[in-house]
């Protein structure tokens, strides 16, 4: 695989999000009846990544979890927060008193990736070592927290959307650039970074690699029934992998004579030709290279 | 001020529930059963049965036996001598549920049949 194209220093990559807090004595318990990850013991500061799941396993939202003390602040994906919230307030006990509020135009996440990160944070005054995947540190309004991938990791950045003009010329007199979005998008691929695209009800945890957000041992939550059953049989029908190619792949359906069908959900011009993400039929995930016909050839990664 | 300090928190976020007249079956078993759980509270306890997030299908039934709250937000319903109350916001939900009652050793206890129910999770607990 060639090296990742990153920026000598950081890139800016606005997330799309959608924004709730949760406010109430339980509203910590609720969340660990709704999701998929144990959010029962998360003390203040913490940082747990679950999803939203349906009674089919399929993904609603991912869900990244802060809790604030007095609140719980929950990142979504773009386009559904108000699917999430309705789903959260439906299920709260007559006898418990949680309110839901929406805050999708209040907060702003970005996400910091490139070869000096650290020495970006470094000049805001931020210490890097402290900022780990599993906390939210606090700086200023905006919280930051970090997210490891195979090949490099994010630096996650939350920031009142007030405020995200003057952070983000911050972040740019430490040496970040912001990118037109192509770039970001397949920043985002190369990185392996899952959003909306993927994490739809099109598809299962499992067959997105996210079998860490699925805690099997909690107890039950929606989904779970599935979950398990995929669990027990060891691997999904179909997996996601990222394809480098010499151009674009559409988004979208493609059937692949030999192999069935592979689901692209994100493509984006690349450095040498092109990237995406795809779900391959699980008789094509250990290829190495994939004859998409037409005389079109991807290398085939996993993520 | 803090990540929540800023504008654009739109407060609280309130959703209509659907209210339909509820209606409540307890086979016989069942009823002596939740008589006999009640006991001598009978007169001054009440049994709530609500719906709650979590199960493997998306709600979980709850059966409580709590002192009567006198909250208009419940239905109150008379069931072969037993007070039941339902909350309005699951009222959709429980409507022409049957409550039965199986005294097994393996899997018995008050079980719930729901005809709103689109499906149901292997212990009987959950439905969506």
């Amino acid at each position: 695989m060639p090296p990742l194209d990153l920026h000598p220093v950081a890139e800016v990559i606005p997330s799309p999000c959608s924004v709730s807090v949760l406010k109430g004595n339980t509203a910590v318990e609720h969340l660990n009846r709704t999701l998929t990850v144990n959010t029962s013991e998360i003390q203040f500061g913490d940082r747990v990544d679950g999803l939203l799941c349906n009674a089919n396993g399929r993904i609603l939202d991912r869900l990244m979890v802060c809790n604030l003390g007095e609140e719980i602040l929950l990142i979504g994906n773009h386009g559904v927060g108000e699917d999430t919230r309705e789903n959260i307030i439906q299920g709260i006990p007559w006898d418990e008193e949680i309110t839901v509020m929406n805050g999708d135009a209040a907060i702003t996440h970005l996400r910091l990736v490139g070869r000096a990160v650290n020495r970006c944070l470094a000049g805001l005054g931020i210490d890097p070592l402290e900022i780990r995947q599993e906390r939210w540190i606090e700086y200023g309004s905006a919280l930051v927290s970090r997210t490891e991938y195979s090949e490099s990791y994010v630096i996650e950045i939350l920031v009142p959307s007030a405020e995200l003009v003057a952070f983000t010329a911050l972040l740019h007199e430490n040496g970040a650039i912001s990118s037109d979005r192509n770039r970001c998008e397949s920043l985002r691929i190369e990185l392996g970074i899952l959003d909306y695209r993927e994490m739809n009800p099109a598809f299962l945890p499992i067959e997105l690699g996210l079998a860490h957000m699925v805690n099997l041992n909690k107890g039950c939550y929606p989904g779970q029934e599935i979950h398990a059953r995929m669990d027990s049989r060891g691997r999904a029908s179909r997996e996601i992998v990222r394809l480098l190619l010499p151009a674009r792949l559409a988004v979208g359906k493609h059937k692949v004579p030999g192999i069935g069908s592979v689901t692209v959900t994100a493509s984006a011009d690349a450095q040498d030709g092109s990237v995406a993400l795809a779900l391959l039929p699980r008789s094509a995930i250990d290829l190495e290279e994939l004859d998409l016909g037409g005389g079109v050839v991807a290398s085939v990664q996993s993520l | 001020m803090g990540i929540l300090g800023g504008e654009g928190f739109s407060l609280p976020v309130v959703t209509s529930a659907e209210v339909v007249d509820v209606q409540i079956e307890f086979t016989e078993p069942a009823r002596l059963a939740m008589k006999s759980t009640m006991g001598e509270d009978e007169s001054t306890h009440v049994v709530i049965i609500s719906a709650e997030s979590g199960g493997c299908s998306g709600y979980m039934y709850d059966m409580q036996i709590v002192k009567d709250p006198n909250d208009d937000s419940f239905q109150r319903l008379e069931v072969g001598g037993l007070t039941v109350l339902v909350h309005n916001k699951n009222s959709a939900m429980l409507s022409g549920i049957r409550v039965d009652y199986k005294d097994t050793l393996m899997g018995g206890g008050f079980q719930i049949d729901n005809p709103n129910a689109d499906r149901s999770c292997g212990c009987g607990q959950s439905f969506g």
